[in-house]
């Protein structure tokens, strides 16, 4: 018995204690590893989260021009929490820029150019977005896991960097690739068109530095320089370089546009900004904007007049507002807000003016001013308007009143705002009363011209339609803002003072809570291509 | 007492040379109630000859033809010499020895020792303090009832989970839960909270709540790392070995049935005081908001009815009965209170238990039903087990225990409030009840729409949801079935060497629904989660253990043992969003799904597979009674780490002392006994599984395009591996002394340790700069130094009247020394989020709660802005810190002759909280400390940016509306000290003479109150908050309140009938 048992426990002992290994559970059996990565699903994710980087950038633009209504603080220095700018931080670096390197690599490696081209190209935009909001970042540090602090590096060398992605990227799309890639989200593998955007997109970054660099006019004047030119114009939309929401999948995945899922399934979520919509309610030579009913969708076209609703009702304007500027609300029911005004949100969400057909994907205006819903309009199919062939005719008229570039101003900006027309108008099939006329438009157009011809600084209305048909995209006019200082008649703050005006961004918290080498600056720093003096925009 | 000493019992067995002259027998048995003791040694003095009682209590020794003297000896009772003269038979009966107070205690692995011989702290619970209290939780029932323990409820929802912190907090990321031992083999006692606070995770139980604690026989606690060092890396936290009556070893020959059947009744604790005065608005002007900062109700006469001013014409359309209808403005004081209701709870336990020559066995059945005070929170248990213990030959033991358990939780989804509305994505019954306007009349008017079931409540854009909506139309429940049991095998090799086998296994299936109806302006799309999480543990012990006694001063007992655990945990889930038909709840009825959850982005199937060894020592040196060492080492493995850090050793010591017993002069009437102590101990952390290596992220439906086709993504993980991650090490020192006075009436037992964490594994946040966001690394290092002190007493003995008294008093520090060079702080996982939570900083109690500030001048005056309200910072600092300065408890207990009452009540000073509960009440005008003249006028105390005095006048909403209720983080922090009358128990044990006749052995019955007052002295004085919860959930976080929930209180009445 004894012996039995003795015999029994060491055979257990064995079995129990021998034979179970501790080694092969190190590996995380919910993922695949590293060496597993697919290109082509490398580059799906990078394309994704282009739209979330260029919501997240877009955004703080739109705010701090005015394009959409900046409530978080009554004065610039409370307006954003740092961590607002986290997501732009985290979607640059670790969810895109390793992975553009990896496709970058392999791409190079395996021949696959067309993945390494397109990888350079949202890599370089992204680069120089994150330049244009933050200044100085760290690049040459980055991404090296054994280095918890990378040092920024300065922000004139990145763009010189952003530029020779570029070119690599345009000979990369000259190459012969070995395959094609699986889903091109932008241009359906079009290499004609994505080089078209490199170029346009070198055309922005020279503009945007041209107050220090010397060499501006000559380049950009390469890149416009007839018979060469490969830029994003065509009229009809088709080189426009757009990051596009299919829509109607509310979820696994929700591909709904952010301004959709903002506006049409609870009431209206973000305030529209009241000098946007009167901007464009007053449009030009009477013509009220073509735009106006394409970009905002009223849920009432009815003045509000209950406090409880709209607290500065019956208020008279600030002192400090000139006149004929908005304030409180906009006339027939276009409810937004005025520029930091901080107040508690009443329950206007189904009331206030929502996000409109374009480029959000809701509801054309048709004076119904009834409230929004999840079956609305386009159901969310939108774009992310990045470059269009408008914006490329934009940079032409200022490059050319500013540079002394070849080009036509005034026929440059005509055109931009001609196409920008076209693009919104045609942006979806609608079928209402209220669809703007052709004469409508033209008359329009014909002011717009007729205020060019009459103003006394020309490049003031260019800005000024760049900005009205930039709708959607908060990047370009707040880089142009800084740069030019137009449009110059933006509604001023609620508050008289209040404070610097952001010249950039926040560092995120991100960066200076976790990085050592992290030195936050002041939110009137200035970004190097920003020679402008303090103070110069508010 | 008897009864643990004789299940508890040690073989003695001496060695048996004996001359064959004459034989005497007799039979031992209990002075107390005559039953017969088993085990106890009978010695022929001056020889070694003797022999051991058995289970009946019989002895039989051979002993010299004349004379001679018998010494029966055992733990616990007092030794008594007998003279045999000339008797054959001789029958003795024995008492408990108060003065040796040989407590024998349960330690690591199921070692029993005196408890003289330990040189650490250990506290023990006995059943009857845990049986038939009315509250499942045995985590709760244990609060307050030992030293160096806090206990923390996070919600008082029925079923809602239980944070159990054992000597401070040592880790920054791992988990500080302590390892449940049930029977000898762990248990799982994990808080599987779905998602984060935020969504939800507060409404999960802790898997502890599967124990009936009715089954428990007793609950022993080991704290320090001295006492736990031989259950490994998972006892750091300390131990809570639980003994259940199936686990129970050998008793006398009996035979017994225990019938006990409880009702109790379950409310809120506790409600604001609502003032009667205002109603909704803001600025005195009426408006249908959340805020009551409207006009007084003498100063308007009536408002358009709550469902009668909607701006969507389709609920216009629906309630045309109130269409612009006026109604009177006037309060309605009970909305919220009626909003609650009282809840039933039954509890019905039948135990069955007896022993019969060599076997025992125990067989418990145990169902309760209870409904908490939030309507539609119920919670249903049943527990079933059975174990059984045999001598199936002289040497050889088996026992085995095998239960199961079923536990079905119901509750309306609680998560974080803010003050407006939900701070996630999820749902919440409490995030806008408390605050319920004051006039409306929130139970008498319709919730939902009568054509679409959709929620309506009284906001004109409809865009807030009505909580009865919420309590009707949204669920978590929480479905487990769990079977734990274990075998084991004890084989005497030699008298002096035992070796034990024990397998234990503990698995459990438990099923998790979220339920949201389409309709609710929060999800208003619907949802439905399920999820799926089956978890089990094997655990094999193989132990040897060594008894030998040298001469009569020197004893040894010594221990070697192995250990083998295997984890496995599998999920599997889905998740699906937009509901086609309003209330049918089926994953079909859903257009979309995913097993990615869509409300807090997890994914829902994973698995998780990590094994863990373990091979033991431990020898305990014992002098004459008096002096132990004991030395106690252990080697882990861990599969949770690279080959190259996956061994780790730690060792430990302690030394006990006796001085009373070492020197006789010093033991006197009035000072009974003193025992020193001291011990060192270390331990190790190891990381959860699948830290050391980087992955690939895969999302299958990421996107589609404009064809509506699939795009499926990789990225690179934003977790970064570190290959070279070791495990955390401790170590600690511990002092104490236990001593009696007055023939044991007054005792003191008190404990300092001083435990010191380094190389904590840390989840780091990263600059996403480096490509990664977050990875563990091992830094720091944290200190915790504490004080427990234990007094008994019995101040009053009178005839049969006695009076108990029991103070335990707890004190620690926590403090973060240092983290990774260049970190200077960093955020508790689990506890709030980056702008409003607690964070280790180097020189900073742990857990210190930062958050956005009051701007200060150079003089530190509060600077007031341009509009008249403080300037809130735009950075975090220090607004408090969540530890409290101590806690204590005091338990009385007057008996007279079967009637029993005591009573608990705890206090705990100090301790910051951040209230979003008090800061709502405030914020939103409705509590009775904002009833003042509302006309008047208020300058906030401070200078304004020039340096001036602030002169700038603020209207009474805007002081509490954007200062002291959503304003800077700062003004929403309160000191948690709190005074609670914790429990009060009436009991009733009717005398043996009226029963005698009856077919019952024992009649009790007994009333029991739980939590039945308290009062946070620095809260304001009308919200009535208790401080006893936890909005982050079970984890690290401490002294957050996100509006999820107020305790609850409970009395009711226990009958216990014993056959």
């Amino acid at each position: 018995m004894k012996k039995t048992i003795a015999k029994y426990i060491v055979w257990v002992t064995l079995v129990v204690f021998s034979s179970c290994k501790l080694d092969g559970l190190q590996d995380n059996p919910n993922y695949i590893a590293q060496s597993q990565a697919n290109i082509d699903f490398l580059l799906n994710n990078v394309q994704v989260e282009f739209g979330n980087f260029f919501n997240n950038a877009s955004s703080r633009g739109m705010e701090l021009t005015r394009m959409r209504a900046l409530i978080s603080g009554a004065n610039y220095n409370n307006a954003y929490q740092i961590t607002t700018f986290d997501p732009m931080w985290e979607s640059f670096y670790s969810t895109s820029l390793p992975d553009f390197n990896k496709i970058i690599a392999q791409g190079e490696e395996s021949g696959l150019y067309i993945h390494a081209g397109i990888a350079k190209v949202l890599k370089a935009y992204e680069l120089v977005t994150m330049v244009d909001n933050f200044g100085d970042i760290p690049y040459s540090q980055a991404l090296d896991p054994t280095n918890f602090n990378p040092q920024v590096d300065p922000a004139a060398g990145l763009y010189d960097t952003a530029l020779g992605i570029l070119d690599e990227a345009i000979a990369d799309f000259g190459k012969t690739s070995s395959a094609t890639v699986a889903n091109d989200m932008f241009y359906a593998g079009s290499t004609k068109k994505w080089i078209t955007a490199a170029k346009t997109i070198k055309l922005k970054i020279y503009l945007q530095r041209r107050l220090v660099d010397t060499n501006a006019k000559a380049e950009i004047q390469a890149l416009i320089t007839s018979g060469n030119i490969d830029l994003i114009d065509a009229a009809d939309g088709s080189e426009d370089f757009v990051f596009t929401y299919p829509g109607n999948s509310i979820a696994n995945p929700d591909t709904r546009h952010p301004f959709f899922t903002d506006s049409y399934i609870n009431g209206a979520g973000a305030y529209m900004s009241n000098s946007y919509m009167l901007a464009l309610y007053n449009g030009r030579g009477g013509f009220s904007d073509p735009r106006i009913r394409y970009y905002f969708y009223r849920q009432s076209t009815q003045e509000g007049t209950d406090v409880n609703l709209i607290s500065c009702y019956g208020l008279p304007a600030p002192a400090h507002y000139p006149a004929g500027s908005a304030w409180c609300q906009d006339p027939n029911g276009y409810w937004g807000r005025d520029h930091l005004n901080n107040d508690g949100t009443g329950p206007d969400n189904r009331v206030r003016t929502a996000y409109g057909l374009y480029p959000g994907g809701g509801k054309f205006d048709g004076s119904e001013g009834v409230q929004t819903t999840v079956n609305d309009g386009n159901k969310g199919k939108g774009i992310w308007p990045v470059l269009l062939s408008s914006f490329t005719y934009f940079m032409r008229a200022e490059a050319a009143l500013t540079l002394g570039t070849s080009d036509d101003a005034k026929l440059m900006l005509t055109t931009a705002v001609a196409q920008s027309i076209t693009k919104v108008t045609k942006f979806a099939d609608v079928t209402s009363t209220r669809v703007p006329t052709t004469a409508a438009i033209n008359g329009y157009e014909a002011a717009v011209a007729t205020d060019y011809d009459t103003a006394p600084e020309k490049l003031q209305v260019v800005m000024k339609e760049y900005w009205v048909a930039a709708w959607g995209n908060g990047i370009e006019p707040y880089n142009g803002y800084r740069r030019t200082g137009y449009p110059n008649d933006l509604q001023p703050a609620r508050n008289p003072q209040p404070g610097d005006f952001y010249r950039s961004l926040s560092y995120p918290s991100d960066f200076v809570t976790r990085n050592q080498n992290a030195t936050q600056h002041a939110v009137g720093a200035q970004v190097f291509w920003d020679t402008n003096p303090a103070g110069f925009i508010k | 007492m008897k009864k643990f000493l004789l299940l508890c019992s040690f073989v003695f067995v001496l060695s048996m040379a004996w001359a064959q002259e004459r034989v005497i027998s007799g039979k031992v048995t209990s002075a107390e109630d005559g039953t017969a003791l088993p085990g106890v040694n009978v010695v022929l003095k001056g020889t070694t000859d003797g022999t051991v009682a058995d289970v009946q209590g019989n002895f039989k020794l051979n002993v010299p033809q004349s004379g001679g003297v018998l010494v029966f000896s055992f733990i616990g009772l007092q030794t008594q010499e007998v003279s045999i003269d000339s008797r054959a038979v001789l029958d003795v009966s024995m008492v408990l020895d108060v003065k040796q107070l040989g407590e024998v205690v349960v330690t690591a692995q199921g070692i029993q020792q005196d408890k003289r011989a330990l040189g650490y702290s250990v506290s023990q619970v006995s059943g009857s303090a845990l049986q038939q209290k009315g509250e499942q939780d045995i985590g709760r029932l244990l609060s307050g009832k030992m030293s160096g323990v806090n206990i923390t409820s996070t919600g008082g929802a029925a079923g809602t989970g239980t944070n159990i912190i054992i000597r401070g907090y040592t880790t920054i990321t791992g988990s500080k839960q302590p390892l449940f031992i049930v029977d000898g083999v762990p248990f799982n006692a994990d808080t599987n909270q779905p998602g984060d606070y935020l969504s939800g995770g507060t409404a999960s139980s802790s898997r502890f709540l599967d124990l009936d604690p009715n089954n428990i026989d007793k609950v022993d606690v080991l704290k320090g790392l001295s006492a736990s060092v031989l259950y490994g890396e998972k006892g750091r936290n300390g131990v809570i070995l639980v003994t259940t009556k199936n686990g129970r070893s050998n008793r006398g020959d009996r035979f017994e049935i225990n019938l006990n059947q409880s009702v109790f009744a379950t409310q809120i604790a506790s409600l604001p005081t609502y003032q009667p005065n205002y109603g909704s608005g803001f600025q005195q002007n009426y408006g249908p908001f959340f805020s009551n900062w409207g006009p007084a109700f003498t100063d308007l006469d009536s408002t358009v009815h709550p469902l009668g001013h909607f701006s969507d014409p389709a609920l216009t359309a629906a309630f045309p009965e109130y269409a612009g209808k006026m109604v009177k403005y006037q309060a309605y004081p009970n909305s919220v209170k009626d909003f609650f209701r009282t809840g039933m709870s039954y509890n019905t336990s039948v135990n069955i238990n007896g022993a019969k020559d060599n076997l025992n066995y125990n067989v418990t059945l145990g169902r309760t039903k209870e409904d908490g005070f939030i309507p539609n929170n119920t919670l249903e248990k049943i527990n079933f087990g059975a174990g059984i213990n045999a001598n199936l030959t002289k040497k050889f033991n088996v026992s085995t225990s095998i239960n199961y358990a079923q536990t079905k939780l119901a509750t309306p989804p609680i998560s974080a409030g803010n003050g407006s509305g939900i701070a996630g994505g999820g749902e919440s019954v409490y995030s806008d009840v408390l605050y319920t306007p004051v006039n409306v009349d929130l139970m008498h008017i319709p919730f939902e729409s009568p054509i679409d079931h959709r929620s309506v409540y009284y906001r004109t854009g409809n865009d807030i949801q009505n909580p009865r909506w919420t309590a009707k139309y949204t669920k978590q429940t929480d479905d487990v079935r769990r079977v734990y049991g274990n075998t084991g095998f004890n084989y005497n090799i030699t008298k002096e060497l035992v070796a034990t086998y024990r397998i234990g296994l503990d698995t459990y299936n438990e099923t998790q629904e979220y339920i949201i109806n389409k309709g609710g302006p929060q999800n208003i799309n619907g949802y439905y989660r399920t999820a799926n999480i089956q978890n089990t543990i094997w655990n094999h012990d193989f132990l040897l253990s060594y008894n030998h006694q040298f001469g009569t001063d020197l004893s040894l007992t010594a221990t070697v043992g192995a250990q083998n655990r295997y984890d496995v945990r599998m999920a599997d889930g889905m998740s699906s969003t937009n509901q086609i038909v309003f209330g049918f709840i089926n994953h079909n009825n859903f257009t979309a799904h995913s097993n990615v959850d869509a409300l807090t982005g997890n994914n829902l199937n994973y698995q998780t597979k990590n094994r863990y060894q373990g091979v033991y020592g431990t020898a305990t040196l014992g002098y004459k009674d008096y002096l132990y060492l004991n030395v106690q080492g252990r080697n882990d493995w861990s599969s949770t780490l690279e080959k190259a850090n996956q061994s780790i050793a730690y060792p430990s010591a302690s030394v006990s002392f006796v001085p009373t017993t070492a020197f006789s002069d010093l033991e006197s009437d009035m000072f009974n006994y003193l025992k020193l102590r001291a011990g060192y101990g270390t331990s190790a952390g190891f990381p959860t599984p699948y830290s050391t290596r980087s992955y690939l992220n895969t999302t299958a439906r990421s996107f589609l395009d404009t064809n509506g086709n699939v795009i499926t993504t990789n990225s690179i993980s934003d977790t970064y591996g570190n290959a070279k991650l070791k495990p955390e090490v401790f170590k600690e020192v511990e002092f104490g002394m236990d001593a009696k006075f007055f023939q044991n009436r007054l005792g003191f037992e008190a404990t300092v340790y001083d435990r010191v964490s380094s190389d904590l594994i840390t989840k780091a946040p990263m600059d996403p700069a480096t490509g990664y966001t977050e990875t563990f690394i091992n830094v720091g290092k944290i200190t915790n130094k504490g004080i427990e002190l234990t007094v008994t007493g019995t101040p009053l003995v009178i005839g049969d009247f006695r009076w108990d008294m029991t103070l335990n008093f707890y004190h620690y520090t926590s403090t973060v020394n240092s983290l990774a060079a260049g970190l200077a702080q960093t955020l508790i996982p689990g506890g709030g989020s980056s702008s409003l939570g607690n964070y280790a900083m180097p020189g900073m109690p742990f857990g210190t709660i930062q958050g956005n500030y009051v701007e200060r001048d150079a003089n530190g005056n509060l600077l007031v802005g341009a509009d008249g309200n403080y300037i809130a910072s735009k950075t975090i600092k220090p607004i408090g810190n969540p530890n409290p300065q101590f806690t204590s408890s005091i338990i009385t207990n007057f008996s007279y002759k079967g009637i029993t009452l005591s009573a608990q009540f705890d206090y705990r000073k100090g301790g910051k909280i951040y209230s979003t509960t008090q800061a709502s009440l405030l914020a939103r005008g409705v509590s009775k400390d904002v009833d003042f003249d509302r006309s008047a006028t208020f300058i906030l105390p401070g200078v304004k940016e020039d340096g001036s005095k602030n002169d700038i006048q603020l209207t009474s909403s805007d002081v509490f509306f954007n200062n002291y209720g959503f304003g800077p983080s700062e003004l929403q922090v309160y000191d948690g000290t709190t005074i609670r009358l914790n429990q009060v128990s009436l009991s009733y044990q009717l005398p043996k003479a009226l029963i005698a006749k009856t077919p019952f052995k024992g009649i009790s019955i007994s009333a029991v109150g739980q939590n039945l007052w308290f009062r946070a002295v620095n809260f304001p004085k009308y919200s009535h908050f208790d401080t006893n919860q936890l909005s982050t959930g079970v984890g690290n976080g401490q002294g957050l309140d996100f509006l999820t929930g107020p305790s609850s209180k409970k009395f009711g009445a226990t009958l216990g009938l014993r056959f």
